[in-house]
């Protein structure tokens, strides 16, 4: 077993024919828990869908637990971005999650008990056993949220991917889903990645960030990446990474919104 | 030793006189038409029952019910018409399998006597009429032995009725020779061509009994039809209308073009020659000009 | 006997209908699950085409039914999968066929009873052939379905997070809409492509208020439907009135009753 759960040289990615990244690498450890960071479209979905095995690597070398991606994938948890709109409000939780345990075998479960224990735990884990026998349908966004993580422990993963999970929650919500992936972490040695959009809620829990921008990514600590020279060179036009009481803004050189400062890539000024 | 002896003769007397009183043979028409017609050969000896007696109901589209299914599994008879037109009772006559009921269907028996178009409206030709009459006489006589000259004697009865209907015919003929007749739907058909008519706008006819639609060159040839007077006389369907069927009737009315409803099967009651009578009597009030 | 079992077609109409209604319990649930009413609305309405057009050929209805019914599945299939796409591909797949349908009846001379009969269908004119034909295609249907179900559940209630299993999700789809078309050729003959949601979707639709989970809802389903089929064949033979109009009635009602029952009922059963 290699140290590494994911391991990629010169990682590149293309959907249709527009490249979403490129020259990607990255080493992370077991156990690691990794915020993913970027901007909108800056290919975070893609990547934890290429780590899947979803979307095709189109270059570079790619190795996940030690294996082909999709060949692993009976050991990756799942939570896509959003809720799906499959979603059927009218099941209990337990159920929604047994429907999740080993969902790629053929036939009829014959052991609906073990199912049902094996989701039952899920929950537990994911704090939401309380939750087990009530419809999705009345549950909070938050709640569900939970739901959908036990779904992807149900199978035991080693790894976990997770999409924006932290979207559309309150602080204190997306305060217990970090601490429950840490837990996740520190407890069963499953290695979480989790993109989102500001920085700040994760600074406490990550071991790692990944900072993609441009068709680019940087994987290191948050020291190593969120610098003003790494991410300059990331976005390709001036970045600044102000701290603040602990807490660190990302933004261009002379404004908030690079499309609303006079400063891009192309124009004289800046350089 | 005596007494037992009388008790045995009283015994078979009853034997013998209940078999003498038969059950009367059970029938099932699949419309009245056939129903009627089946009365008239059996008489008393037969209970009839006629599944679509109303008016009301498209005979093209028909759902039976349980009691209709019971009726037919019951029957000894049944006698409809082919050729797609009752194809209800061809499901129900599958679905309760039963070798020793006898099925007679009037298109079958008088194959030759069938339109090029298949039009399943064959009871109005007479000689259909009287094949199946001829047809259920055999049948009845098979079923019930003892009254096989009744039967016979009916038969001759039923041919003896149809005379007036054929002198009606003629009368017809020999007043409105050689005319081109249009209509809503191709019902009237085997009549028109006894009378020696000439049907015209088929397709037309052929689309609205089939609930689907002309083309609209089609109906313009139709309606010119009308409004120039190439026809002489128009049939309607009594039973199934439209919003289309009825703007053409309608039309050839403004066009003053003789116009005649017919039904499709016999108003429960009417014996088929009077019901032939009755309707041709129609016709020819229609053509002389005398409105309903 | 009761319920006329002494003839042969009400043997036909009790065992024919059973199986139909098995068989259309759970797929209607998945049809429920998948949000695909559209589709099978469709299914139901193209056989009449075919059996237009088998008719013209003097072939059997029913075997322009099966014919018209699977080829459109096909078509379904391929104009896309996902929630929210698809109902543009059935409405052209439909407005087609039932053109077709309509142009088939216009060439047809003669009388077309046998294709228009099968819209509306007939619970008491079931041959014993038409009866072994639908137990068999009923009871092909159950099994397919068996060994399809745990990659079918999940890819019902969670396309993602199927797909992250390596379930082959479109493929499933393409399976599961071919099995809907023959569930739906054994009903339509039998209670009529009109009334076909009586036994599809009424059933799974009350099952589903009142079952929290998938198997308890297939199973509340499957019971509701053999309840409505004994009940309106019963109830049409004691008091008259077609089966189909008797089905269809009690489907409605159970549905109401569960939608008001349901949620009444619930949450001491939660507790
Ligand atoms: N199916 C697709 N075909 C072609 N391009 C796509 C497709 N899906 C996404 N893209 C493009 O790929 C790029 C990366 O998309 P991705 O969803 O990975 O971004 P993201 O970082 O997850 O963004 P967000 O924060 O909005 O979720 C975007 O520019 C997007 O337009
Ligand atoms: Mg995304």
């Amino acid at each position: 077993m290699t140290k590494w759960a994911i391991e990629a040289h010169a990682l590149g990615c293309r959907l249709g024919a527009r490249p979403v990244f490129s020259q990607l690498d990255l080493a992370v450890p077991r156990g690691a828990l990794v915020g993913v960071l970027g901007p909108n479209g800056a290919g975070k979905t893609t990547l934890l869908r290429c780590l899947l095995g979803l979307a095709r690597r189109t270059e570079g070398r790619l190795e996940v637990l030690g294996r082909d991606p999709g060949a692993v994938r009976a050991s990756i948890g799942y939570v896509s971005q959003g809720e799906p709109p499959e979603m059927s409000l009218h099941l209990s939780a337990v159920a929604s999650v047994a429907a999740a345990f080993q969902g790629e075998r053929w036939g009829f479960p014959l052991h609906r008990r073990r199912e049902r224990n094996h989701a039952l735990e899920a929950l537990e884990a994911a704090e939401a056993g309380a939750l087990a026998q009530r419809p999705l349908g009345e549950l909070s966004g938050g709640q569900r949220q939970r739901v959908r993580i036990a779904q992807a422990l149900v199978n035991a993963p080693q790894l976990l991917l997770l999409d924006e999970p932290l979207a559309s929650l309150d602080q204190g919500g997306q305060q217990a889903v970090l601490r429950l992936a840490k837990r996740l972490c520190l407890d069963r040695g499953i290695t979480v990645l989790m993109s989102a959009h500001d920085l700040n809620p994760l600074l406490e829990y990550i071991d790692l960030v990944l900072y993609m921008a441009n068709g680019q990514g940087r994987l290191g600590s948050v020291d190593d990446v969120v610098r003003e020279d790494v991410l300059s060179a990331l976005y390709g036009l001036p970045m600044r990474a102000t701290r603040v009481d602990g807490r660190i803004f990302v933004h261009p050189d002379r404004g908030f919104i690079p499309e609303l400062t006079d400063c891009c890539p192309h124009c004289e000024g800046c350089k | 030793m005596r007494a037992s002896r009388r008790i045995l003769a009283l015994f078979l007397f009853l034997l013998v006189a209940r078999g003498a009183q038969a059950a009367p043979i059970a029938v099932v028409a699949a419309e009245s038409t056939y129903g009627e017609i089946a009365q008239a050969i059996g008489g008393p000896y037969v209970a009839v029952r006629s599944i679509i007696a109303s008016p009301r109901i498209d005979p093209h589209l028909f759902e039976a019910m349980p009691s209709v299914a019971v009726a037919v599994a019951r029957a000894q008879v049944v006698v409809m018409n082919g050729l797609g037109y009752d194809a209800w009772m061809q499901k129900l006559l599958l679905a309760s399998p039963n070798p020793r009921r006898q099925v007679v269907v009037a298109a079958d028996l008088a194959s030759n006597l069938i339109m090029s178009d298949r039009n399943p409206h064959v009871f109005y030709d007479l000689r259909v009429a009287l094949i199946t009459a001829a047809r259920l006489a055999a049948v009845f006589a098979g079923l019930d032995p003892a009254h096989a000259a009744q039967f016979r004697a009916n038969l001759a009865a039923f041919s003896q009725q149809l005379l007036p209907v054929y002198g009606q015919i003629e009368a017809i003929i020999a007043a409105h020779p050689n005319l081109a007749v249009t209509g809503t739907e191709p019902v009237f058909g085997y009549m028109l061509r006894t009378l020696g008519y000439r049907a015209v706008n088929r397709r037309v006819q052929q689309n609205v009994m089939n609930d689907t639609q002309p083309s609209p060159q089609e109906v313009v040839a139709f309606e010119r039809s009308l409004r120039t007077h190439a026809v002489g006389l128009f049939v309607y369907n009594a039973q199934v209308q439209s919003p289309l069927t009825q703007r053409l009737t309608a039309l050839a009315r403004e066009a003053h073009i003789p116009v005649v409803g017919v039904a499709e099967f016999a108003p429960p009651g009417l014996p088929y020659p009077q019901w032939q009578l009755a309707t041709l009597r129609l016709l020819a009030a229609a053509l002389n000009g005398v409105r309903p | 006997m009761i319920l006329g079992l002494e003839y042969a077609f009400m043997r036909h109409a009790v065992f024919a209908g059973s199986a139909i209604a098995l068989v259309s319990a759970p797929m209607g649930y998945f049809v429920l699950l998948r949000r695909q009413a559209f589709a099978a609305h469709a299914l139901s309405h193209v056989g009449f085409a075919g059996a237009a057009g088998a008719i013209l050929l003097s072939l059997s209805p029913y075997l322009g039914l099966f014919a018209f019914t699977l080829a459109s599945a096909v078509g379904l299939a391929l104009l896309g999968s996902r929630v929210g796409e698809r109902d543009v591909g059935i409405g052209m797949v439909l407005m087609f066929a039932l053109g077709l349908g309509v142009l088939f009846l216009n060439l047809y001379t003669a009388n077309a009873a046998a294709a228009i009969g099968i819209l509306f269908g007939s619970i008491v004119g079931i041959s014993s052939t038409q009866m072994w034909l639908s137990a068999g295609v009923a009871l092909g249907v159950l099994v397919v379905l068996a060994l399809i179900y745990r990659p079918l559940r999940l890819a019902s209630l969670d396309q993602d997070a199927a797909r992250g299993r390596g379930v082959p999700v479109g493929a499933l789809g393409v399976v599961f809409v071919l099995l809907l078309a023959l569930a739906v050729s054994i009903s339509v003959p039998v209670i009529g492509a009109l009334l076909i949601f009586s036994l599809l979707i009424g059933p799974p639709a009350a099952a589903r208020v009142l079952a929290r989970s998938v198997e308890g809802g297939l199973l509340l389903a499957a019971l509701i439907g053999l309840a409505e089929t004994w009940g309106g064949i019963a109830a049409s033979y004691y008091i008259g009135y077609p089966a189909s109009t008797w089905i269809a009635g009690i489907s409605f009602l159970i549905y109401l009753l569960a939608a008001w029952g349901g949620p009444r009922l619930r949450p001491r059963a939660a507790r």
